[in-house]
């Protein structure tokens, strides 16, 4: 890679992996934060996510936790399991907000855990506090 | 439980001229009503987390139009956007509101006690709660706060703690007119900690007292029926308060203002505290 290519914006903004099921909400994940100047890339739901993680490296990864063929408390697990994500923050979207469900997001391995629905600020809010944190 | 079905159980005695003559016993198969009600909160629960979603674009979309990720807007645009997405969060409310009160009746919801400090807690609230209500609604109010120097610590789960305070200063803030009064007073009485918020606000007729803390109760006024809300908040209070061994007062006056006073139960492990 030489040094231009360093210069780019593209390879200076952050690079996050959205897996969402819902096509809407997705959409609004990736307008979002796209918006606020992040590099976005979304799967439609753990398996895909899992497959887009073994190719490309990415700087946080956020994961709904009701998806068809692999959960997002099952992707996180196999995410913390694995070398090269162990340390990647990991933000939880849920519909469930109780504070047990809160919990039990943040005990499966995750940084943030965010119950929808939710203002696109305290999205971009938090990812922001959830890069930060991990890089001290 | 009897051989699988859920049986009351209801005893009285019975006397006969001053003489203890026997018991009375009347069992009751309530099986099929503890059934209904657990696919009752089960529905509550699952149609809850479904609205949810809708939810979650509506109010997402609308907000990333307001903060102009679609290019800019004229004034009327913004407006009718800003009606989209105070409606999503009234919906959001409501649907905590029912999934609250499905939990608490089905005995789902479990407090976390721990000993706190009940002023400390009402001081954070109350300020950030009403500055942030002042600032969205643009309707100002003064507040008086009073706190206790001494104060013995209860036991308490703070969330739900700050949940009772919220609903309350809502309530107060929502039922009274522009440059009113919100007196906020934390004291110890006997071995209990009284927190009571009152306002300068339109009050509760004599004949509503008695109903305001039914669920979906609102009251026929047309001011009450102006301002959103769900007739859940208060019940929710109520519950919440009784499940910490407190109690909750009301008094009110048309046209001078109600008062709501919720008694807690000091700690046990009050003499650990370190001074």
């Amino acid at each position: 890679m030489n040094s231009l290519q360093h210069l780019n914006g593209d390879n200076h903004r952050p690079k996050i992996l959205v897996a969402e099921d819902e096509p809407d909400i997705r959409e609004l994940v990736a307008i979002t934060l796209s918006f606020s100047g992040f590099n976005v890339v979304a799967a439609s739901d753990g398996v895909e996510a899992m497959a887009m993680i073994d190719a490309h490296s990415f700087d946080l990864i956020i994961l709904d936790v009701r998806m068809p063929r692999m959960t997002g408390y099952e992707a996180c697990r196999r995410l913390r399991e694995r070398e090269e994500t162990k340390e990647t923050p990991i933000i939880f979207l849920s519909a469930k907000g109780q504070e047990s469900e809160v919990k039990a997001g943040l005990e499966a391995g995750a940084d943030e855990y965010i119950v929808k629905p939710f203002a696109p600020n305290e999205l971009t809010h938090r990812v922001r506090m959830a890069l930060i944190g991990r890089e001290e | 439980v009897i051989e699988g079905k859920h049986v009351s159980v209801h005893l009285s005695p019975v006397f006969a001229r001053g003489q203890f003559f026997g018991t009375v016993s009347i069992f009751r198969d309530v099986t099929q009503e503890v059934e209904v009600d657990r696919m009752k909160s089960e529905f509550v629960s699952t149609v809850s987390h479904e609205l949810r979603t809708p939810m979650t674009s509506i109010k997402g979309f609308a907000e990333l139009l307001l903060m102009g990720a679609a290019g800019s807007l004229s004034e009327p645009q913004s407006r009718y956007l800003e009606v989209i997405r105070d409606n999503a969060d009234r919906m959001s409310g409501l649907v905590n509101d029912l999934l609250d009160i499905s939990r608490i009746e089905s005995g789902r919801t479990v407090l976390d006690l721990q000993a706190i400090d009940l002023g400390r807690l009402v001081n954070d609230v109350v300020t950030s709660h009403l500055d942030s209500l002042i600032r969205r609604e643009d309707k100002p109010m003064g507040l008086e706060l009073y706190i206790a120097r001494s104060l013995p610590s209860i036991n308490a789960d703070p969330d739900r703690i700050t949940q009772i305070l919220i609903n309350l200063l809502d309530n107060a803030y929502r039922y009274t007119l522009a440059g009113g009064t919100i007196t906020v007073t934390v004291k110890p009485t006997g071995d209990q900690v009284e927190m009571s918020v009152r306002d300068s606000g339109i009050g509760i007729s004599q004949e509503n007292l008695e109903k305001i803390f039914d669920r979906f109760f609102r009251s026929e006024d047309a001011v009450v029926q102006q301002v959103p809300g769900t007739g859940l908040g208060l019940a929710i209070v109520q519950s919440l308060v009784e499940m910490h061994g407190g109690e909750i007062a009301v008094s009110s006056e048309v046209g001078i203002g109600s008062t709501f006073t919720v008694y807690l139960p000091t700690a046990f492990g009050e003499r650990v505290k370190v001074n």
